[in-house]
């Protein structure tokens, strides 16, 4: 391999056994015949190559199952592949769930050191480095208590800290930036910058698609144990992104309603500008939602509300007759009630629509309740509303953002900014 | 498993300047792959400060947890001692020549509890380990070995009452003690090859851990700790050199209570056994090593 490779997969696959063996009995009942084992297993990792030079950081995305861990097991030595060959040059730690090798019963102290040295330090290093370890984790007045009487997130913290004063040739990171409070994670992923920027190559696993945008140069997208994308995190996280929008399109929400009601909303339909029904949008163009409702029996002043949201709780938008005062005098038997949006501010990705209808007597009480009723893409963005200038950007914007505001950019150089300043006083 | 282990100085990286004795290793995982025996043994070799720290780990907690602290190792050997002292001196009136049963029996009962404790400990300490098995690697045999080195704390803990039973009974020692270590190390090596061997078999067929008791029983009343060696019948005895626990015992009793040579010839055979054993043992774990994170 050439010098500056540090990583390397070759054809690598890994295949699990689906069943755990572990039991003598299962000796003797014979079943390990080779069409029983092929049905028995599953490969966690399918001809998987890549090779990773000195330096580079790589994010590895994909769905739980996607094989993910595994490459960074193959990675650690702790499994072996299948078929195929992974090489590593160097020293490798791996911040696969900190403080995995803590004993409560031992001090902080005593946990440091076992800790080091099960990460590879030698004792004379990681005393060199006891003071940093225990300084970046916070810990000094806890450093001698039993680590027992911790809470989780000191205990965390220590096995962070630990980790991070490593100096690694490859570092694996297991989506552990989620230990301690905010001001500890952006610790954390300082740290984590700084290894990257030694020289040390990184590899990254997490599910927080921002955190792997923002430290990784490289990314990976697996699926199915095989590698869809291997690219730019943006092209990776793009494509992703395309197919988690494509699977949630294809989920299918409760339509109708069993429990009799006095009004029901039996249809949720989106449509565009032109008013043809569609499930795709274009950031920038009108959207319009039609609620097709049946009321059983004339309704006075009913409240129909719609919210939208990305999937990631809360909503991002709601339209509601209970703030607008919009509501129609009365209904009853069939209609459809229609909400229109001039310009759709939402960044390409899949949108839940939430609807519910209230009533403007007993205190605003729910004659529909509030749940999932459609669903819709934004696949496209028009250029008037907001310029791109270059499409992988948009990728960015779709993992770190979720609305587009129009704005300006104005440059004031130095001259002009003294003088702004001198005229704002 | 690594398969060529090549040290190179590593111009490129900021961090080599930074910590001059680091070494690019190149390490190369494939199905088939196998260390050697050597490659293997100089890494267990080159983690050794990590085996240190997880021996005191197993001591330190052990201790930390029971108020009786070090008692424990003293309780074991001696409350056996005492009712054997009961059900085989003064019920069954067992010969034991001219030293004190009592004595007589604890000299072997100290290494056996030795021997069994390291066999029961070691044999979970992969499946007790096995958080850290699946998230880091080092050399496995870390755990069945550390496990024993807690045992053998105990077990020189349990001397120093040995000690003072002799002085009790009035046996002096002779300069054969001076063999004790090697007696000692024969046991290391038989305790270390048995224990590795349980613990990698113990992790794919879980449910041998709670065999393991029953056979250290069976195992213990095959071996001559509270009875004398020569209450074997003759015929017996050469089934019974089989079993290489016998040499052992006797061969601590030879030096500490009768001041004679052990009887080298049993002793020798026992070496060769333990080593054999090791190294089966040792090239078995390592084989089975590469399976554990599947498995556990």
């Amino acid at each position: 391999m050439s010098a500056d490779v540090c990583v390397r997969f070759e054809h690598t696959s890994k295949r699990y056994r689906r069943r755990g063996n572990g039991r003598l009995s299962g000796l003797f009942r014979g079943n390990s015949s080779r069409a029983s084992r092929a049905s028995d297993s599953f490969w966690a990792l399918d001809d998987v190559s890549f090779a990773l030079e000195r330096g580079e950081t790589l994010g590895i995305i994909g769905p739980n199952g996607a094989g993910k861990s595994t490459v960074l097991k193959l990675l650690a030595g702790i499994a072996r592949p299948s078929t195929g060959l992974v090489e590593v040059r160097g020293r490798v730690a791996s911040l696969i769930e900190v403080g995995a090798g803590f004993h409560p019963d031992l001090t902080g102290r005593q946990n440091v050191y076992l800790n080091g040295a099960i990460m590879g330090m030698s004792r004379a290093e990681i005393k060199r480095k006891f003071d940093q370890i225990v300084e970046f984790a916070e810990l000094a007045d806890f450093i001698d208590v039993p680590v027992k009487r911790y809470s989780s997130g000191m205990y965390m913290r220590l096995g962070f800290s630990v980790a991070a004063q490593l100096e690694p040739d490859v570092l694996l990171v297991d989506e552990v930036l989620a230990v301690g409070d905010r001001s500890f994670q952006a610790k954390s992923v300082q740290r984590m910058h700084e290894v990257a920027n030694s020289g040390a190559t990184v590899i990254f696993i997490s599910h927080d698609l921002n955190a792997v945008q923002g430290l990784c140069g490289r990314g990976i997208y697996l699926r199915h144990g095989r590698i869809v994308v291997d690219g730019s995190v943006q092209e990776a996280i793009h494509r992703y992104l395309d197919d988690v929008d494509a699977a949630q399109s294809r989920v299918e929400w409760p339509q109708g309603s069993p429990p009799p009601r006095d009004v029901d909303i039996t249809r949720v339909v989106c449509r565009d500008e032109y008013g043809d029904e569609t499930g795709e949008f274009t950031t920038g163009k009108p959207l319009i939602i039609d609620l097709e409702y049946v009321a059983h029996k004339p309704i006075e002043r009913p409240s129909f509300v719609i919210g939208i949201g990305d999937g990631r709780g809360g909503y991002i938008a709601l339209a509601s007759m209970l703030v607008d005062g919009c509501a129609p005098e009365r209904i009853e038997g069939q209609g459809v009630m229609r909400c229109r949006f001039d310009t759709l501010a939402l960044l390409p990705k899949t949108y839940h629509v939430w609807c519910e209808v209230r009533s403007a007597q007993h205190g605003w009480g729910l004659l529909v309740p509030w749940h999932v009723r459609g669903r819709f893409r934004v696949v496209d963005v028009d250029s008037a509303y907001m310029p791109v200038a270059d499409n992988a950007g948009i990728a960015h914007m779709r993992v770190d953002a979720t609305v587009y505001l129009p704005y300006h950019w104005e440059h004031i150089d130095a001259v002009q900014a003294g003088q702004c300043r001198s005229c704002l006083r | 498993m690594a398969t060529t282990v090549r040290h190179t100085p590593d111009p490129h990286s900021a961090l080599a300047t930074a910590v001059p004795e680091r070494r690019a290793q190149v390490k190369i995982y494939t199905a088939s792959g196998r260390a050697s025996t050597l490659d293997d043994l100089r890494a267990l070799w080159q983690s050794r400060e990590l085996l240190w720290m997880l021996a005191q780990r197993d001591i330190k907690v052990r201790y930390a947890q029971s108020w009786l602290g070090i008692a424990w190792a003293i309780l074991q050997p001696l409350s056996l001692t005492l009712l054997s002292t009961l059900v085989f001196s003064l019920f069954l009136h067992v010969k034991t020549g001219q030293v004190a049963y009592p004595v007589f029996t604890y000299i072997a009962m100290l290494p056996w509890t030795f021997f069994a404790n390291s066999l029961s400990f070691s044999s979970t300490s992969l499946i007790n380990n096995s958080g850290l098995l699946t998230k880091v690697y080092f050399p496995r045999e870390h755990f069945p070995i550390a496990a024993m080195g807690a045992c053998l704390f105990d077990f020189l803990i349990g001397a120093l009452i040995a000690a003072g039973m002799m002085l009790y009974y009035g046996i002096a020692p002779t300069a054969w003690l001076l063999a004790l270590p090697v007696i000692l190390a024969v046991q290391i090596a038989l305790s270390g090859a048995i224990g590795m061997i349980m613990s990698a078999v113990v992790v794919f067929f879980r449910d041998l851990r709670f065999a393991i008791p029953l056979l250290t029983q069976l195992w213990l009343y095959a071996t001559p700790v509270f009875y004398p060696a020569t209450a074997v019948p003759a015929r017996l005895r050469t089934v019974f050199a089989l079993n290489p626990m016998v040499g052992l015992v006797d061969a601590y009793r030879q030096t500490v209570l009768y001041g004679r040579a052990p009887d080298w010839q049993l002793l020798g055979l026992t070496l060769l056994t333990s080593l054999i054993l090791l190294f089966i043992g040792f090239r078995f774990f390592k084989w089975a090593e590469l399976r554990f994170a599947d498995v556990i």
